[in-house]
């Protein structure tokens, strides 16, 4: 079995083995077929209750995952600036090639979802090397 | 207290092997788990090289009970055996409700055969996904 404290390496091996048989196109159907097929969790606590329901999902992921973050809950805002990406962090310490594109599932798999139920998502790569990055997001309509 | 782990990652992998199946067909995820099996166990494959088959009993009591799972281990002078009485990735994929890719059980049969090529042992994998039990074995030549 592959334990889930291995997925991370097995996910950054199906990147690079889709890139390199099919093209980067294949990867990114992957994430967006990940985000509507696997994601279903976000979706229902974001349709449900928007940002609250973010701060949820991220609050038990980021914590499972032993991720180092701050997180910003407003009315009509919600943001994570990541200290330690733990999935970067896996790959550093082990060593292993890391996709080079693989800090971009990150907008796929989100955005989509995100972006469905009136927000606005952007997301902000700072260091790829170290896993350090911010995404905010905000309700439409309302001025920064 | 029991270690906190993200188990929903076997949901996501379960995904990924149903994407892979439906876009490139079942060859193109036997191909993908040879490759996670060279690439991810390379460091296993080097330690059982080096310590025999106690390097296999070591990391499976390691990652299942990590994972809580109900298991044994047995281990003789040829061989060693895990026997899986509830496997921890298809339990809680079910108790979330992920739906679970119909040969899941697959990544032990593929991996267990290329750690078992690359370091001279023989490979058994025996399962049913629907209970989530399986027997595993790594036996000398």
């Amino acid at each position: 079995m592959i334990s889930c404290t291995e997925f991370i390496l097995a996910y950054n091996e199906l990147f690079k083995f889709l890139h390199k048989r099919y093209g980067k196109k294949a990867v990114v159907d992957f994430w967006i077929y990940i985000s509507d097929n696997f994601l279903t969790n976000l979706e229902h606590l974001v349709e449900e209750k928007g940002i609250a329901g973010m701060a949820e999902y991220w609050t038990h992921t980021l914590t499972e995952e032993k991720a180092e973050y701050c997180m910003e809950v407003g009315k009509k805002h919600f943001r994570i600036y990541m200290k330690k990406c733990p999935s970067v962090g896996i790959m550093n310490q082990r060593k292993v090639e890391k996709y080079p594109y693989y800090c971009e599932h990150c907008d796929i798999l989100y955005k989509r979802i995100i972006e469905k139920y009136g927000f606005d998502y952007r997301i902000k790569f700072i260091d790829k090397n170290k896993g350090i990055c911010s995404i905010k997001i905000i309700k439409r309509n309302i001025k920064q | 207290m029991a270690e906190k782990i993200h188990k929903d990652f076997h949901g996501a992998l379960s995904v990924g092997f149903e994407y892979l199946v439906k876009r490139f067909g079942k060859k193109s995820l036997e191909e993908f788990l040879e490759v996670c099996g060279r690439t991810m166990y390379r460091g296993l494959i080097n330690k059982i090289k080096k310590e025999g088959l106690i390097a296999i009993e070591k990391y499976w009591d390691k990652i299942f009970s990590l994972e809580q799972a109900k298991f044994k281990i047995e281990r003789k002078e040829r061989e060693v055996v895990l026997k899986v009485i509830e496997c921890p990735a298809i339990s809680h994929m079910r108790k979330v409700g992920y739906p679970v890719y119909k040969d899941f059980c697959i990544q032990c049969r593929v991996i267990n055969r290329v750690i078992a090529r690359e370091t001279g042992l023989v490979s058994e994998v025996s399962y049913q996904q629907k209970t989530g039990r399986c027997i595993q074995i790594f036996r000398r030549r």
